[in-house]
C-alpha cells in the first residue's frame, strides 16, 4: 500500500510539472514608506495576497500556481510576486488577505503555516496583514503601534478584492503606498487593531487603496 | 505513459475502496454524519499514537510542565476533575472550565464561545495561550526537532522525520478523533441490549420533555450557543459568544456541552461554578422568568419535583462510558 501510495505521488508530481512548467515572471513589490516629515517608522510590515487573476478584454486567467502570497517586507523594501507571463493582460485582480475557505480548513502547511506568525491561535483565523512601527503622534505605551487586521465570518469580513490596471504588454510593479495608509487612518486616534471588527474592517480596506501599478521606464 | 495512466486509475480506484477511515468505522450507526473531513487526515494507528505521546507531553509548553493532560484526565472523560478553572504554566488559572474531549468529529466549533473553527488548529489556542501553555509553535517544533524520539514518531508515521505544524497538529487531531464515547447503558438501551430500570425511564422521559431541545440526542448537543440563565462572574467577566461575533444577541451565550459521561466530568458549566448534577437541576428549575435574554427552549417553568429531578440524574448517569473511561488505549502512553 505505501509503494502504491509513493507511486501514485511520482505520478502525480510528474503531471503537475508536466502542466505547470511554464517560466514564472517576478513581479516586483515594492514599499512605499511615510515622509520623514510624518515621523512614522514601520518596524515590520507583512501582508498575504490571494486568488490572483490576470485577464484581458475578453478572458481571464488565474496566473499562479499556488494563489496566495505571504509577502514579507521585514528584511527589505521589495518583495517579489510570482506569475505566469499573459500576453495583452489588461487587468490585475487579487484580494488582500485570504478568504473564509482557506481560514476554515484546519492546519496547513507552507505559506499558511501558522507558525508563521500570521494566524490568531485565540480565534481561528489568518492575519491578511501586519503594519508595525514607532511615531511621536502614536500615544501608545512606547509610542508603539500594531495594526493586526484579519476576520473572515459576517459581518466582520475583512477580506478585499483589489483591481489594477495594466498596458497591455509593458512592465509595470506595484507600488504599496504606506505614506497614504496613515493619511486614511489617524494614528491619533487609532493605535492598535489585532482582532476581527470594525477597525480591522476600517484599516483593511485603507491598506486596500494604497495598493498600485507602476509602469516600469525602459 | 498510457499503461501508467491506466494503472493509476486502477490504484485510485482500489484505493477509494479500501479507504474507509479507521475513525469513521468507529462509532454506531445511530450517531448522525461526522462534521470533520477524515479524508483531510487520513488517519493510521501510527498517527495517533504520535498524537497520544504529544498529548500527554509536556514539551507543548514553554517550561515543560503542563501537558494537554494536565487539564484534560481520561478518568474524567478528559475534563479536569475538581478544579473549576483551567491550570497553566506558574500556577496560572485561565478562565473557563476544561471541557470534555471525545466525539470531536461532530463539533462544528471548539471552546466554550466557539472561538476554534476547526479541530486541527484546536491545539494551538492552549499552546500559545500565556495562562496555558505560554508557548509558541515555533518553538515547540524546535523541540520536538531536537528530540530523537519524536524524529522516529514521525518518521513512522508519516514515512519520512520531518517535523512541521500541519503534521503535528493533525496527529493530535488522530488522537482526539479517536476518542469515541459511545459505550454507555443508553446505547446499550437505544440498541435493545438492556431495558432502562423505572426510575431511568422515567428521568428519560423528563428528559425528553425538558433537555433534549438543546442536548441533543444521540450526541446530547446540537453544539449551538445559548443564554442558560447563568449570572455573571464578575471576577471574571466572561460574555461569551459575544466576545467572538461582537453580536449584541449573543452575550452570555456558551457552547451546549454534551451530557455523555456528565457524572464524571464535574464541575459543571463554562466556569465549572456547580460542583454537583442536583445543583444543575436546582439551577434550570428556578430559572428567571423576567429575563427574556435567557434561551427560549428555557422559558418556562420547569416545576420539576424532588423526586423528578433525581430521576433525569439516574438517566443522566446511564450516559456514563466506563469502557471509554478507563480504555487503556486513550490513558497515558507507557513505554
Amino acid at each position: 500500500m505505501n509503494v502504491l501510495f509513493r507511486f501514485i505521488s511520482f505520478i502525480s508530481i510528474f503531471i503537475i510539472s508536466y502542466s505547470f512548467a511554464t517560466p514564472l515572471a517576478g513581479v516586483k513589490v515594492v514599499l512605499i514608506r511615510p515622509h520623514q516629515a510624518d515621523s512614522i517608522n514601520i518596524d515590520g510590515f507583512k501582508c498575504y495576497l490571494s486568488n490572483i487573476v490576470i485577464s484581458d478584454s475578453n478572458k481571464k486567467k488565474d496566473l499562479s500556481p499556488s494563489n496566495y502570497h505571504l509577502l514579507d517586507f521585514t528584511s527589505s523594501d521589495t518583495a517579489t510576486l510570482y506569475l505566469s507571463p499573459f500576453a495583452n493582460a489588461n487587468l490585475l485582480e487579487f484580494n488582500l488577505g485570504l478568504d473564509s475557505v482557506i481560514n476554515t480548513s484546519g492546519a496547513l502547511g507552507g505559506q499558511l503555516d501558522p507558525s508563521n506568525g500570521m494566524y490568531w491561535t485565540w480565534q481561528s483565523g489568518y492575519i491578511n496583514f501586519k503594519i508595525e512601527g514607532t511615531s511621536p503622534h502614536c500615544l501608545a505605551r512606547n509610542h508603539e503601534f500594531q495594526f493586526h487586521a484579519g476576520g473572515y465570518a459576517y459581518p466582520y469580513n475583512a477580506l478585499n478584492t483589489i483591481n489594477l490596471e495594466l498596458i497591455p504588454n509593458k512592465a509595470f510593479h506595484i507600488e504599496i503606498d504606506l505614506a497614504l495608509f496613515f493619511k486614511l487612518i489617524s494614528i491619533q486616534n487609532l493605535n492598535h487593531v489585532m482582532s476581527p471588527g470594525p477597525n480591522a474592517i476600517k484599516i483593511s480596506k485603507a491598506l486596500a487603496s494604497c495598493f498600485k501599478t507602476v509602469i516600469d521606464e525602459k | 505513459m498510457k499503461n501508467k495512466i491506466l494503472l493509476l486509475l486502477l490504484s485510485v480506484v482500489f484505493l477509494a475502496l479500501i479507504s474507509i477511515d479507521k475513525h469513521e468505522s468507529s462509532f454506531p450507526k445511530y450517531f448522525p454524519k461526522p462534521v470533520y473531513q477524515f479524508e483531510q487526515n487520513q488517519s493510521n494507528d501510527l498517527k495517533i499514537e504520535l498524537g497520544r505521546t504529544l498529548f500527554y507531553d509536556p514539551i507543548l509548553s514553554l517550561d515543560n510542565t503542563i501537558s494537554c493532560a494536565s487539564c484534560h484526565n481520561p478518568y474524567n472523560a478528559f475534563a479536569h476533575v475538581d478544579h473549576n478553572l483551567s491550570h497553566g504554566i506558574n500556577d496560572k488559572i485561565g478562565k473557563r472550565n476544561a471541557p470534555v474531549l471525545f466525539n470531536l468529529a461532530w463539533h462544528k466549533s471548539f471552546m466554550w464561545d466557539g472561538a476554534i473553527n476547526h479541530l486541527d488548529v484546536q491545539a494551538l489556542a492552549p499552546i500559545s495561550h500565556p495562562d496555558e501553555m505560554g508557548e509558541t509553535m515555533s518553538n515547540v517544533l524546535l523541540k520536538l526537532n531536537r528530540n530523537q524520539i519524536y524524529k522516529q514518531l514521525f518518521y513512522q508515521a508519516y514515512g519520512d522525520s520531518q517535523i512541521n505544524t500541519e503534521r503535528t497538529l493533525k496527529s493530535i487531531s488522530q488522537f482526539l478523533l479517536s476518542l469515541i464515547s459511545s459505550n454507555s447503558k443508553y446505547d446499550s438501551m437505544l440498541l435493545g441490549k438492556i431495558q432502562f430500570n423505572t426510575q431511568e425511564q422515567n428521568g428519560y422521559r423528563l428528559f425528553k420533555l425538558h433537555c433534549n431541545f438543546c442536548h441533543k440526542e444521540p450526541l446530547f448537543s446540537d453544539f449551538s450557543f445559548k443564554n442558560n440563565g447563568l449570572s455573571l462572574d464578575t471576577s471574571l467577566n466572561d460574555f461569551g459568544r459575544y466576545s467572538i461575533s461582537l453580536l449584541p444577541n449573543d452575550s452570555f451565550k456558551f457552547k451546549v456541552p454534551t451530557l455523555r459521561n456528565v457524572e464524571f466530568s464535574y464541575p459543571y458549566m463554562h466556569d465549572g461554578r456547580f460542583k454537583t448534577l442536583a445543583q444543575v437541576m436546582n439551577h434550570y428549575n428556578s430559572i428567571d422568568l423576567k429575563n427574556k435574554k435567557i434561551s427560549t427552549e428555557l422559558q418556562r417553568n420547569l416545576n420539576l419535583s424532588s423526586n423528578e429531578k433525581v430521576d433525569i440524574i439516574a438517566f443522566l448517569r446511564t450516559l456514563t462510558d466506563k469502557k471509554f473511561l478507563f480504555n487503556p488505549q486513550h490513558a497515558y502512553p507507557k513505554k
